[in-house]
């Protein structure tokens, strides 16, 4: 059989795979909204586990991951940083939030913040906020398949069609079993990721160098020490700074443990005890960045000069004689990277922009039928959306992706008082808030006016900090009893029992 | 990580941010913990292990630095899941 036939209908076996454990667990989920967005809080630690890892395991890290180590060296390890970073605060909020959601009916983040600071207003712009950060997001998604399906086939398969085709599938899915088809889909395409990428990341070293210590050796020898040195280098082949290095890393982290989608899977629990569990576990998949990031560095030497860095990965694969299955697995193994991560934003996108965007700016909220109904229509129109993105429109999508960790992170000081500080008031949090976002955005688009050279979020933060503590202790407290809630929401429920 | 031995952790539950009821000491050292670990994973402790050598395990010591982090930031969590399991009832 011709390599490109086998490699599609690999390809071809994993996407249908891939539609049957996602479709499936629908039979089993109620039709209400809280069946669709929060999987009538049902999920175990096996799948919480595997929803939680591919929030890494995007095509950011599949692609890009190597794509760092090759053209930026020791730069790449914040990802593995962030990634050991940022879930730790979720080992704290998770099991809150779940302990909220079950006692108050919430699904969403901004539901509980938008209760906890008694403003709807600020559901509307979180929800904005998420669904602005969500799809640049979830086009580099789809850039990243349409992108290894037309490489791995030698252009045999256009771009349009590989991302297309691909997200048609997870359109499906995500339509009819919302969250819990993303949840076992993930369990499915995460396993899968870890076996191709270890295999892949010791293979690789060792075929083309003998061995790892013998590849590092070769980069040094070849005069790449500096690289290997960190923080590595910058985007221009200079060396990072720490300030850059430094300031990646915390941002990353801050913005990672609030992202919405993330952070909505604390509803999706079974109980509190399966969020900790899968929290503790996570690092398991920080440290399954380590192979990753060695495919990047094996190319150093054997392959200098691709142009394109993210594309490093499957121009490797290309170049060494590999059998037509390996290469076919490797590309499935590549779309379950985008595909685990792309349905989990598909579906938070909607839900979070109809439940706490549309739905508060109606006067008469949508009854659960109708909203469960109009989630699902947005997912289809933001799907179109991220693909006319994906395939049309040329803008540089990474650059957007990478300034959105800094508006996400403006939601980590607000969700820390929520829990942590009573005093802190509804114009105390809005106006961290939104100075957050401004400052944030300000310095993203006019990046030279920077003091030091870190990254705008910090900057952000800063501001956010600054206007939460300080406008909050110059306003009235907010109502106790609403405060007390959301403050103690473990040791109220564990008394009501 | 140790764990919590005193008795009085079990009435804790749940109160570690009212400010009524202390913290358990457990958290506390483990909160203590983490912020030296991203210390160390940045500016300025991540200086002293920047170097790419000597290749430890085959990874320059950049590398088998972060890799060593990932590990002991996972077994500290572990170990507080631990410690918070002897210390709470079934949640």
């Amino acid at each position: 059989m011709e390599t490109g036939t086998i490699i599609l209908i690999i390809v071809g076996l994993y996407l249908l795979i891939s539609l049957l454990t996602g479709i499936i667990p629908s039979l089993r989920i109620s039709k209400s909204v809280g069946g669709y967005v929060a999987g009538d809080r049902s999920m175990n630690v096996f799948i919480l586990y595997f929803v939680l890892g591919a929030s890494i395991f995007s095509s950011f890290a599949f692609l890009g991951g190597p794509g760092w180590a090759y053209s930026r060296g020791a730069a790449s390890f914040y990802i593995i940083s962030y990634c050991l970073i940022g879930i730790v605060p979720f080992y704290f909020f998770g099991p809150r939030v779940w302990r909220l959601g079950k006692k108050h009916g919430y699904v969403t983040q901004a539901e509980l913040l938008a209760d906890r600071f008694d403003s709807k207003f600020m559901s509307v712009v979180l929800a904005v906020l998420s669904v602005i950060v969500f799809i640049p997001y979830l086009t580099l998604q789809m850039v990243g398949a349409g992108y290894v399906l037309n490489v791995i086939s030698e252009g045999m398969i256009p771009y349009w069609a590989g991302a297309g085709v691909t997200y048609i599938v997870v359109l499906i899915y995500v339509y009819f079993s919302g969250v819990m088809g993303v949840g076992w889909s993930n369990a499915f395409q995460g396993m899968f990721m870890m076996v191709m990428a270890w295999s892949l990341g010791i293979y690789l070293p060792n075929a083309l160098y003998g061995g790892v210590g013998e590849m590092f050796t070769a980069i040094m020898e070849a005069g790449h020490s500096a690289m290997l040195e960190a923080p590595g280098l910058a985007g221009d082949g200079t060396p990072w700074d720490w300030w850059g290095f430094s300031s990646a890393v915390l941002i990353s982290a801050i913005g990672f443990s609030v992202w919405p989608h993330l952070f909505m899977r604390g509803f999706a629990a079974q109980n509190a005890r399966s969020i900790r569990l899968s929290v503790i576990l996570y690092p398991t998949f920080c440290i399954f960045l380590v192979p990753i990031l060695l495919i990047g560095f094996s190319a150093i030497v054997q392959f200098p000069g691709v142009e394109q860095a993210d594309s490093i990965l499957p121009h490797v694969l290309m170049q060494i004689e590999l059998p037509a299955v390996v290469i076919g697995l490797f590309c499935a193994g590549a779309l379950a990277a985008s595909m685990s991560s792309g349905d989990a934003i598909l579906h938070s996108a909607a839900s979070i922009g109809v439940r706490d965007g549309v739905n508060q700016l109606l006067k008469e909220p949508f009854n659960d039928v109708n909203e469960r109904r109009l989630i699902q229509i947005f997912v289809i129109l933001i799907g179109l959306v991220a693909y006319l993105f994906a395939v049309v429109i040329d803008v540089s999508i990474v650059a957007l992706l990478l300034g959105s960790y800094g508006g996400v992170a403006q939601i980590f000081p607000i969700v820390f008082a929520m829990f942590y500080w009573k005093r802190a008031t509804k114009a105390g949090a809005l106006c961290g808030l939104f100075g957050g976002i401004i400052v944030n955005t300000f310095f993203l688009i006019f990046s030279g006016l920077k003091p030091i050279d870190m990254h705008e979020g910090i900057y952000g933060l800063a501001a956010n900090i600054i206007l939460l503590v300080g406008v909050s202790l110059l306003t009235k407290p907010d109502d106790p009893e609403r405060v007390e809630k959301f403050s103690t929401g473990s040791a109220s429920l564990k008394r009501k029992r | 990580m140790e764990k919590t031995g005193d008795q009085n952790t079990k009435k804790t539950y749940g109160h570690d941010s009212s400010g009524k009821e202390p913290i358990r000491r457990s958290r506390i050292v483990f909160t203590i913990f983490m912020v030296f670990l991203t210390v160390f994973l940045v500016w300025p402790g991540y200086t002293l292990f920047s170097s790419p050598e000597p290749l430890i395990l085959g990874l320059p010591l950049s590398f088998a630095w972060v890799t060593f982090c990932t590990i002991s930031g996972f077994l500290a969590m572990l170990l507080l899941y631990i410690s918070d399991r002897n210390n709470e009832e079934d949640d």
